[in-house]
């Protein structure tokens, strides 16, 4: 993706503070108490977050843990109900308008004109923007290259993808070379092959120097593109470092057990209990569980234990804990158990 | 509390300026949007022709023997009764879209990019405002092509005032879009507001001299009629139509336009201000 590249770089040449002049070793976006309260609800309690200039960091949680009511706090769309937080060096109520010429958001649905074509949605927004109309003009050529879109550029987007819709919102939100960018849940309802599209544009992005606050429900996805993560329960920040030492905080290993007979599940985690260092987990009515052990050793001990009762499996297998183990442990709850309930409005 | 360490934001903010669009140029790119987005979507230019064309030969057969009641103005055909109300209602009709417009960008995340985005609220809504009055009069231009042609309608008076006829509801219009544009950003639902706007425009429709002379209404209604700003831009229409301009109507109607205008532009502002806070 040599286009690509090229257009984000372009990105960091021409936008006025990544050369770094009188901000070296800035950072990007910092909070203070920051807190958002809807009546007696909490959607975020006193949140405290630093982001240098340049780095990627995941927002984890589940739905309703305040990760979308954060980023719009940050993105001024929201006021916070209590707390300061400065982003791109502004104060998010005393200057947002300096704050929406430095960010650029990509919200959970594609913001995108329905009506105009990809072309005419960037050149709309480069003109927005400030650009002269060559200029915008100019971005969006760019722009639709680098995001593999060059082909659609003049199509309506009733013809697009939903992959295709999620790469132009992104490169709208783009267009105005901002140095920092808000993703929430970019890639939710994609499938796998457009998913991977998008982990490479934001690899691209952070490559150019572009600082990157990623909010993404999936661990896979904080996994491999953040530099450091921060995860949310309930509004609360409950752990934050980069995704290797989270995982060695839960400690020990994990055993991926495969049943015959999925009846025998419930039986089976009470027998294995004595093994397990924080609850054994698996999908209600599934023959699948995992279960959290201090070290390899254990394997033996468990094989016991689940002949000593009788129980069948036809799978058992040993892995590096994920970030979902280290959510499970550090709030009790899976990701996706937590609950069903979007982000407060 | 801690204050938090300020970056030097002078240097950020000197090299920011210069990357601002002008306001004119935020006015025309937004309503340049919204013109496409009407022109590329047949099936809304269908409908909301579709509407006043079937009142028009609807209400023009239904109504026509309320030519020969005493209440009606003398020589005058129902058409040519008709149609200058049409005109108007025609605009009040399609002032209702603009709530849904803004209450489909508004649920589709459009809104929120626009906020994100260091443009002004007022442009948006401005924006808005200048699309919809352009189709809404765009609208009106047909459905008097439409009566000149095929319903035999014909202006009584000068040549000023058939051009008077036309643009008498412009006021009105604007008024009306700026209303609907406030009910949209509080309603947000796109399909809530399309009730919400026939909530609004079908007593204004009815309990008014738009299709039958007041007199000839049940009391009750008349007291609504009277009081209906609607009226006002009829017979002010309808006194151009037919060669018999009302001082006393335009004047009226042009004030209740600029009233309700003011109240809708702080008010929709004001609501644009608050989403979400």
């Amino acid at each position: 993706m040599t286009t690509l590249d090229d257009a984000l770089v372009a990105t960091e040449r021409v936008s006025p503070r990544s050369d770094g002049s009188g901000v070296d070793g800035d950072l990007a976006v910092v909070t203070h108490g920051l807190t958002k309260t809807y009546g007696a609800v909490n959607a975020v309690i006193d949140v405290d977050l630093s982001i240098e200039r340049g780095a990627i960091v995941g927002l984890l949680g589940p739905n309703g843990s305040g990760k979308t009511t954060l980023i719009r706090m940050l993105s001024t769309l929201l006021r916070p109900s209590s707390g300061q937080a400065l982003v791109g060096g502004f104060d998010i109520r005393q200057r947002p308008a300096d704050v929406r010429r430095c960010i650029g958001l990509t919200g959970q649905f594609a913001a995108v004109d329905e009506f105009l074509t990809g072309r005419e949605n960037i050149r709309m927004m480069g003109r927005l923007a400030g650009m002269s109309a060559s200029a915008a003009t100019d971005r969006a050529d760019q722009l639709l290259t680098s995001f593999g879109l060059q082909d659609a550029g003049d199509r309506h987007l009733s013809t697009y993808s939903g992959g295709m819709r999620r790469r132009l919102d992104l490169a709208l939100s783009l267009t105005g070379h901002p140095d920092i960018v808000f993703l929430d849940e970019p890639t939710t309802g994609l499938d796998p092959r457009s998913r991977f599209a998008m982990w490479e544009v934001i690899e691209a992005l952070v490559a150019a120097g572009t600082t990157v606050m990623l909010c993404t429900q999936y661990l896979e996805e904080a996994d491999r593109l953040a530099e450091r993560v921060v995860i949310l329960d309930a509004g609360r920040v409950v752990a934050e470092g980069p995704p290797a030492d989270l995982r060695r905080q839960v400690g020990g290993i994990v055993v991926e057990l495969d049943l015959w007979d999925a009846a025998q599940r419930d039986r089976a985690s009470l027998v294995l209990a004595v093994t397990a260092t924080s609850p054994i987990t698996g999908e209600e009515g599934d023959s699948h569980l995992r279960i959290p052990v201090v070290d390899a050793e254990q394997l033996p001990e468990v094989v016991r234990l689940l002949d000593g009762a009788a129980i069948r499996f036809h799978g058992l297998a040993l892995r590096e804990p994920t970030l979902d183990d280290v959510f499970l442990a550090l709030t009790g709850h899976a990701t996706q158990k937590a609950d069903e309930d979007e982000d407060a409005p | 509390m801690t204050l938090l360490p300020t970056i030097p934001a002078n240097v950020a903010a000197d090299q920011h300026e210069q990357l601002h669009p002008s306001v004119v140029t935020e006015v025309l790119q937004l309503t340049g949007r919204n013109l496409r987005k009407i022109t590329r979507e047949p099936t809304l230019v269908f409908f909301s022709l579709a509407m006043p064309i079937i009142m028009l030969t609807l209400f023009g057969q239904v109504f026509k023997s309320i030519a020969q009641t005493p209440n009606f103005p003398k020589g005058v055909s129902y058409i040519d009764y008709l149609l200058p109300a049409i005109l108007c209602t025609t605009l009040v009709q399609s002032a209702t879209t603009s709530s849904t417009a803004i209450a489909t960008d508004l649920d589709s995340g459009m809104i929120d990019r626009f906020r994100s985005m260091p443009i002004h609220a007022w442009t948006v809504l401005l924006a808005r405002n200048l699309s919809d009055v352009a189709r809404g009069m765009t609208q009106t231009l047909v459905m008097l092509a439409l009566g000149l042609a095929v319903f035999g309608f014909r202006f009584h008076g000068s040549l000023v005032e058939a051009v008077a006829t036309v643009f008498v509801a412009l006021p009105l219009s604007f008024a009306m879009n700026w209303l609907f544009i406030w009910i949209g950003v509080l309603v947000k639902k796109p399909e809530t507001t399309q009730i919400a706007g026939m909530l609004v425009t079908f007593p204004l429709m009815f309990a008014s001299s738009a299709y039958v002379p007041i007199a000839s209404l049940p009391g009750w209604l008349q007291a609504l009629a009277k009081v209906n700003p609607l009226s006002y831009t009829v017979d002010a229409a309808r006194g151009f139509a037919l060669g018999n301009p009302s001082a006393g109507a335009l004047g009226k109607s042009v004030l209740i336009a600029g009233v309700l205008a003011g109240v809708s532009i702080v008010g929709a502002t004001a609501s644009y201000r608050r989403i979400d806070h």
